[in-house]
């Protein structure tokens, strides 16, 4: 049998399913009170109202913004009272009484209320106040009650620091992601995102129950995944994902995204070539999220502005519900997201290829053939066509190409068997052939462009100075033959031995010209000594040579090897050497001119040493020639000598 | 005189004829007239001939238009394509049109090879064989063919510069870098000029002469990436240069290698291997080959983006940019050809085995600019849609990801159908796409002669089984990304199949 209770029950909850079709009602036609839709629904209202007031005011309690509570505890559901919870709940309102029953006039104040903006209710202090001020008194709306004790504050305070640590990472994605990425060593990235989960895990298992399952706890690990390295990041979302069907964890941290964050993960993976249709559909399919994604993608389609912000994935979502609107939308917006990234490599493959440096590149892939080439003979062809191009550079007087190319040889067959570095040597013997000396002299009896090709030559070392040694022996011009062996000079600097070597040639003239770039390198000891070498050499013209290049080189230290070549049986020889000692400043210098006075073998080399150091500015010079002159002289010299050397003691005297 | 379309008897026959033809008139230019070895290549081609009139209707007519081969109304695509040379020969000695009659003899013969190797007009009346009695009816010539014939030309030249190339390397002689250059800018003038019908001609593949037709694929491939990229015209050329010449060692490789069917020696993979060396060497070796930029294409185009590769490169982190450029387009083609130890694949397969590789064989970016190039549903693959019927993709709108145009060439029953393009973006009033792909094919599984399809725009039953030259034993040595063949030996980095 049904009670008075359940009577009341009933006719409170019909007056409140009438009071939320009248507001539906209303919102259709708004202010028309006499509407017959809203006619009939007040007359809905008052019959209602009338029978649930037979028990009295009915009080109904608010909650959550879709439930209406009763008193008794009955509740009334979204579908039965929904929309009336919800905008009392969204203006602040708590309690909802029934004290007498509305009028047309009542429920359109008050439904006008419940549609108005909470702000414009606020200005009344709230809903009953406007209402009061209005002067509906058949129905009385109570506040919401004060904030609760915020629960998550509170039990942190119960945490210890460890755990409280923890709960704070959640608060900062990038911080929670190096500290789950923390010590990871793997080079494997999945085997990283496995242990990246399991210790999410494991923080998920340190904190109390009411603070992991708060929303933004699972969220954070999805949000942390956008800060671990891409590799790790891809893994990770793929776990995610592919545990969300069977993994309470996991389906959270992808369904407490909200969908650009869902989408940002999905492309990141579309972009390193998964199906974005596939994973987009797996991801719907695991969290239940597909209407709030095709919600997304309506509203992409239909404001059509083109939103940049809004990825092509979303849309690429909404192809599970077959719509081809958002297919459409999908080709739009993954075009531009593909033409992005395309634009993207280009610019990189177009910025890197201008970049290259063809001179090095060219060098570097020369290096590596050389390396490599098994083939001799090939590799012979090569090196002819290398030769070609560096009597090309040397002519055209590119002189940094030369070096280049000479350099580019070098290196590449620095690292060759002895068989190949002796190849090497052989072709470079062949690039300073005789038509290229013989241009190279030509064009050197300039003095800038001799500089020039010396800068060029010397790029070949001793090999420059054999050939134009070789050039030398054979060239018959006098002028030809002084540019030559100006060039030699300015090379041998660094390649004396290339010149001794010749000092042991079968040829006179060879060894003679060789003689003659050691007296000009200038005072170097070790041409000197090879000089010394020669001074015995049986052509007199050599010895010619070495007795006026002696001084030059060896400077003082010429001076023994002099002595003993103005002995020599040739009379131009004698000639040269006396002459050459007279042409040293020193003091010593006279002395043996003085002795060679005395003591010479040859009369001719006697009157000439006299005559030397009658000239020679030292400052024992006139007490030699005084002492010679001198008739108490020992030995005492011919009377002709002692004559000629008075002579000149007097012409000392006279200049003095 | 046969109006009628010919047989697949009488194709066969006609190719066979070109051939003998081109043969005669080579031997001619070696030999004196009553030369044993003329008096042999003349009987062959009588032989041809003989063939040729019983396979026809009536009497065969050749007729030699732009450069290409007719019989009848029947573009012969791929002999216009190969015998170059000869239909040149036919044009500067001003024939149009041969009619074989019966009663054809040597010296019929002899008069036709003599006036191809002279390049002069026949002296005298032919015989049986009549010259330029007829003409070839140009009216409603066929637009595609039109359309295609600069590229085949270049193609044809290419492949004719690539076949002399190979005779002077062969002979110890250098290459010729001018040359080559010249062939890179023709068809560099194509490819940018119809990047899509480039494309489409880079599926022409060739059992016997695989090397020549590859190495234009990879430089026609590498010029369309080039543009893809925007490069300036003398980087493209470089990349177009390059890609003719990558594998320009291996003409030099031992027939015995070339030839071989089966499993080869360590010895012979380490020959296989040596050759971006070779090449290089031969580079290198003419004048203005030392230091060319092209160079580092030829020698890296194996070194792999990781550098795993072959040769191995000293003081550089990867390949050149543009060895790595091309060193996917070298992948492409080469796989999408037939090799001894597997099938080809097709060529979104290729894409995907390109994928596969990137990071490893290939620079990703490349790879990604590559697949963008060619599409998902690259140019030239064969298709099935929806509705059952096949087709071949020819062109990519200017606006990614959009739908292709595909000429469908068969119906759902496999039977040939005038051919009819398919804009695949097209939607019905519903808004629904009216057709779909279903499927990527592979031309051999259909028996289909994509080359013929391109040059003539219809297919037609395919010719009695010819005697085809054996594939070459070693074609292509592996790709990054894809299966090693048995017995595979990395000799440069000295691992077998077993330990890669």
């Amino acid at each position: 049998m049904v009670s008075t209770a359940d009577i009341a029950s009933a006719a409170a909850r019909e007056l409140l399913r009438q009071l939320s079709i009248g507001l539906s009602v209303y919102r259709l036609f708004p202010g028309e009170i006499e509407h017959t839709g809203f006619v009939a629904a007040v007359e809905r209202i008052r019959d209602a109202a009338q029978k649930a007031l037979r028990s009295g005011t009915v009080h109904a309690e608010i909650r959550g913004g879709h439930q209406i509570v009763l008193e008794d505890g009955t509740t009334l559901g979204d579908e039965q009272a929904g929309r009336l919870a919800l905008a009392c709940y969204e203006r602040g309102v708590e309690h909802l009484h029934v004290v007498g029953v509305p009028d047309a006039q009542d429920l359109a104040t008050v439904y006008e209320a419940l549609s108005q903006p909470e702000a414009e209710i606020a200005v009344y202090g709230g809903l009953d106040p406007a209402l009061a001020a209005r002067g509906v008194t058949t129905l009385r709306f109570g506040d919401v009650a004060p904030e609760p004790v915020d629960e998550v504050a509170r039990s942190l305070e119960r945490l210890s620091p460890e755990v409280r640590e923890l709960w704070e990472q959640m608060e900062d994605p990038q911080l929670l992601a190096a500290s789950l990425l923390a010590g990871e060593s793997s080079t494997s990235p999945m085997v990283a995102a496995r242990t990246v989960y399991a210790r999410f895990k494991a923080i998920a298992d340190a904190l109390p129950d009411h603070l992991t399952s708060l929303p933004r706890f699972a969220g954070s690990l999805a949000r942390s995944v956008r800060h671990m390295p891409g590799p790790v990041r891809r893994e990770l979302t793929t776990l995610l994902i592919h545990k969300a069907a069977t993994d309470v964890l996991a389906e959270r941290a992808i369904g407490d995204l909200n969908d650009p964050e869902m989408v940002d993960l999905i492309l990141d993976l579309a972009e390193e070539g998964a199906d974005p249709i596939a994973v987009a559909r797996e991801v719907v399919g695991v969290c239940a999220r597909h209407r709030g994604l095709v919600d997304l993608t309506q509203s992409i389609i239909e404001a059509r502005k083109g939103d940049s912000s809004s990825h092509p994935i979303v849309a690429a979502i909404s192809l599970a519900a077959d719509d081809s609107v958002a297919q459409q939308a999908v080709t739009d917006l993954a075009t531009r997201r593909l033409m992005d990234a395309e634009q993207g490599d280009l610019e990189a493959i177009r910025a890197e290829l201008a970049g290259i440096d063809s001179r090095a590149l060219a060098l570097a892939v020369f290096t590596d053939y050389v390396r490599n080439e098994e083939d001799r003979e090939r590799l012979g062809q090569v090196l002819e066509v290398w030769v070609d191009h560096v009597r090309a550079a040397l002519e055209a007087g590119d002189t940094v190409e030369v070096a280049g190319l000479v350099k580019a040889a070098d290196d590449a067959f620095a690292q060759a068997d002895e068989e190949l570095r002796e190849m090497l040597e052989v072709q470079r013997g062949r690039i300073l052939h005789p038509p290229l000396v013989a241009d190279f002299v030509q064009r050197s009896r300039d003095a800038v462009a001799r500089d020039h090709a010396i800068a060029a030559l010397g790029i070949f070392g001793g090999l420059a100075v054999d050939t134009l040694l070789d050039a030398l022996a054979e060239e018959e011009n006098r002028d030809r033959r002084a540019v030559l062996v100006a060039m030699i000079t300015a090379l041998a600097d660094d390649h004396l031995d290339r010149v001794e070597k010749r000092l042991a040639d079968e040829r006179w003239y060879v060894v003679a010209n060789a003689v003659t770039i050691l007296g000009r390198v200038g005072n170097r000891p070790d041409a000197f000594t090879a000089l010394e070498r020669v001074t015995a050499h049986p052509e007199p013209g050599v010895r010619r040579r070495v007795a006026s290049t002696l001084l030059p080189a060896g400077g003082r230290a010429a001076l023994g090897p002099l002595r003993g070549l103005a002995d020599d049986p040739d009379p131009g020889v004698r000639q040269a050497a006396v002459a050459a000692l007279g042409g040293v400043a020193a003091d010593e210098a006279a002395r043996t001119l003085a002795d060679l006075v005395r003591t010479g073998v040859h009369g001719d080399v006697c009157q000439q040493a006299l005559a030397e150091l009658g000239r020679h500015p030292a400052s024992e010079s006139a007490a030699l020639l005084e002492g010679l002159a001198a008739r108490s002289a020992k030995p005492r010299l011919p009377r002709r000598l002692r004559r000629q050397a008075a002579r000149l003691v007097h012409a000392r005297g006279t200049r003095r | 005189m046969s109006a009628a379309t010919p047989g697949p008897a009488a194709l066969g026959a006609v190719r066979a004829l070109l051939r003998s033809l081109s043969s005669a008139r080579q031997i001619a230019s070696l030999y004196p007239a009553g030369h044993p070895n003329r008096q042999e290549a003349v009987r062959r081609a009588l032989a041809a001939i003989e063939r040729l009139r019983q396979a026809s209707s009536g009497d065969p007519v050749l007729f030699v238009v732009r450069h290409g081969f007719y019989l009848g109304p029947t573009l012969l695509a791929r002999e216009s394509l190969s015998l170059f040379r000869l239909a040149e020969a036919f044009e500067d000695a001003g024939i149009e049109a041969v009619e074989f009659l019966s009663g054809v003899g040597d010296e019929d013969v002899d008069m036709l090879v003599r006036a191809l190797e002279e390049r002069r007009p026949p002296n005298g009346e032919g015989g049986a064989i009549t010259i330029n009695r007829v003409r070839a009816a140009r009216a409603g010539a066929e637009t595609r063919e039109e359309r295609l014939s600069d590229l085949r030309r270049a193609y044809a030249t290419s492949l004719e510069i690539l076949r002399e190339t190979g005779s002077r390397v062969l002979d110890g002689q250098l290459i010729d870098l001018e040359t080559a250059m010249t062939v890179v800018e023709q068809l560099a003038d194509e490819v940018v000029r119809d990047p899509s019908q480039a494309l489409l001609l880079t599926t022409i593949k060739s059992y016997d002469e695989y090397t020549y037709h590859h190495l234009i694929n990879v430089c026609m491939l590498s010029i369309a990436l080039g543009h893809a990229i925007g490069l300036s015209r003398e980087q493209i050329l470089l990349l177009g240069l390059g890609g003719l010449l990558h594998d320009v060692g291996k003409v030099a490789l031992p027939d015995e290698i070339l030839g071989h069917v089966g499993r080869l020696t360590e010895e012979q993979w380490r020959l296989v291997q040596h050759h971006p060396v070779e090449g290089t060497g031969l580079v290198f070796a003419t004048a203005d080959g030392l230091f060319h930029p092209a160079a580092s294409i030829v020698l890296e185009h194996h070194a792999a983006y990781d550098m795993s590769g072959y040769p191995s490169l000293s003081g550089r982190d990867l390949p050149s940019a543009p060895a790595r450029l091309v060193s996917v387009a070298d992948c492409f083609d080469a796989v999408t050809s037939r090799r001894s130890y597997r099938a080809a694949v097709g060529r979104r397969e290729a894409l995907a085995i390109l994928d596969a590789a990137a990071g490893t064989g290939f620079d990703p970016r490349m790879v990604r600019v590559f697949v963008r190039l060619l599409g998902l549903l690259p140019i030239g693959s064969l298709v099935e849609l929806d509705t059952g019927e096949i087709g071949l993709v020819v062109r990519h709108p200017e606006t990614p990801p959009a739908l292709p145009t595909v000429l469908v060439v068969l119906d759902a029953n496999r039977n040939t159908v005038e051919p009819e393009e398919r804009e695949l973006a097209e939607t019905d009033a519903s808004g629904e796409y009216r057709w779909r792909v279903v499927r990527s094919l592979d031309p051999g599984e259909l028996d289909i002669d994509v080359l013929e399809l391109l040059f003539t725009g219809s297919l037609r039953e395919p010719a009695p089984p010819e005697p085809e030259p054996e594939p070459g034993g070693l074609i292509h040595e592996p790709s990054h990304g894809e299966p090693v063949p048995e017995g595979y030996v990395d000799t440069h980095n000295q691992h077998t199949n077993g330990h890669r």
